[in-house]
């Protein structure tokens, strides 16, 4: 009898060690996937314009409009030859939006108190994750600056202040009463010949 | 060849790679320079803008050193059994011995482009401005006895009148102090500046912990006394003469900087 039931706890532990075993490893290849799609989310954006327009529509992502590319051209930003990072902040939102969507279905599918405490882990990195791979992405993107480039955004600089030269003059300090004349390099106080002040 | 070797031909190709792009960088920018040196009026600011872009370039081309040594190679040796404590410190400073060549070339181009810079603008002023200039006293219209090349605001009795005149030189002489003298000065002193430099990374490469390397870190310490002094001497002298209006100035300047010499 005894030995019956101890079987059957054995078996039961045995059977939550595997299930343990099972979720942790459906949360690992969770996060693992989540990090070769984000991943090649940007590697799309930086790399493939053709793909990226997939990216987009999968995404349900609006791409910039004529305007707005308009805009960002005549703002001065260096041009990019990838996806122009406010498209990728879209298309990136989107994209922690679902893994999150996914990871909290999948929180409410487990039951075992560390899975659990990992993936919560996981769900609160995501504004982090997103904010580091935003970043990454912008660096990534920036055109390479090359020699003549840096001449030519210097080049406005030149002779600045040399529009600004002002030739040499002499001037001097007469009291406004009587115009007498300023008689000493000390003297800063009153005129010496009617005493009204000098510097008023 | 075994994995060692392997290992230490990366890191070697890498390093070439990163010093092929440097002096790839500062060729192209030399090929510039003259031409933005030959528009220059009276100030450089168009000097420093494109300098820090160069410099920037260059900066980054030192972070990847640090970082692929930091982010690869130093684990990779790390891993490897057969790689000395000695041996990865020798793979390190390869690449600090780099970027401290780079730092020295860096800081040599920068003079010597920024002297070229004040040349051109000193003689653009020297041509434009007429130094046998004659100033009237305000009150009585006698001459003034004016030194036209000036480098501060001044009062000047009039001998006739006593009247005060107050004299504000030209603008363009005044900013030689900074688009001209200064980098004439430094270009005096480029081989102290540098020295200086490099006695701070052999420095930085010793521990003076140990004896031996004791020996060598006291004698660079007073190396480096002696030609920050006469770095100080010659840049402040150079200043003194040529700028005699603010020689009390430069004068205290360099005696504050000469007993701060004395500190390694």
């Amino acid at each position: 009898m005894f030995g019956k039931k101890r079987k059957i706890k054995k078996e039961e532990a045995l059977n939550k060690l595997k299930n343990d075993e099972t979720q942790r490893l459906q949360i690992e290849q969770h996060i693992a996937e989540f990090h070769v799609q984000l991943s090649s989310l940007q590697k799309k954006g930086l790399h493939n314009k053709d793909e990226w327009q997939s990216v987009l529509s999968n995404y349900k992502v609006t791409a910039l409009t004529a305007l707005e590319l308009e805009t960002i051209e005549k703002s001065g930003v260096p041009l990019t030859k990838s996806a122009y990072p406010v498209e990728f902040n879209r298309a990136l939102t989107s994209f922690i939006q679902i893994a999150a969507q996914e990871t909290e279905a999948l929180l409410l599918e487990l039951k075992n108190s560390e899975s659990v405490a990992m993936l919560h882990h996981f769900k609160d990195e995501l504004s982090s994750i997103k904010q580091v791979t935003l970043l990454s992405y912008i660096e990534q993107a920036k055109p390479k600056m090359n020699v003549s480039a840096i001449f030519q955004n210097a080049a406005p600089s030149l002779n600045q202040y040399s529009k600004y030269a002002t030739t040499d003059k002499v001037e001097s300090i007469k009291c406004k009463t009587c115009g007498a004349a300023r008689l000493e390099t000390d003297q800063y106080d009153v005129c010496f010949y009617c005493g009204t002040p000098l510097f008023e | 060849m075994s994995k060692k070797e392997e290992l230490i031909q990366k890191w070697d190709v890498f390093l070439a790679k990163i010093e092929e792009r440097f002096n790839d960088l500062l060729a192209e920018a030399n090929e510039n320079w003259p031409l933005v040196i030959e528009q220059l009026e009276y100030d450089s600011s168009v000097i420093s803008n494109a300098w820090n872009g160069i410099s920037n370039q260059v900066d980054s081309l030192q972070n990847k050193i640090d970082d692929t040594w930091d982010e690869k190679m130093d684990p990779l040796f790390g891993m490897m059994d057969e790689v000395s404590g000695a041996e990865r410190m020798e793979q390190l400073y390869k690449g600090k011995d780099l970027d401290n060549k780079m730092s020295g070339i860096l800081t040599e181009q920068r003079i010597k482009i920024s002297a070229d810079a004040g040349r051109k603008i000193y003689a653009n002023v020297i041509a434009h401005i007429d130094l046998n200039k004659i100033h009237a006293c305000k009150q009585c219209s006698a001459p003034l006895p004016i030194q036209i090349y000036s480098f501060v605001a001044k009062n000047i009795k009039c001998d006739a009148c006593g009247t005060v005149n107050s004299y504000e030189p030209d603008s363009r002489i005044r900013s030689l102090e900074y688009y001209a003298m200064n980098q004439l000065a430094e270009e005096l002193v480029i081989s102290e500046i540098v020295r200086e430099e490099e006695i701070g990374y052999e420095m930085w490469k010793l521990d003076a912990r140990i004896a031996s390397e004791k020996i060598i870190v006291d004698e660079l310490s007073k190396e480096l006394v002696i030609v920050r002094k006469k770095r100080i001497n010659t840049y402040y002298n150079y200043l003194i003469e040529n700028i005699a209006d603010k020689a009390t100035i430069y004068e205290n300047q360099k005696n504050e900087r000469l007993k701060w010499a004395e500190k390694v």
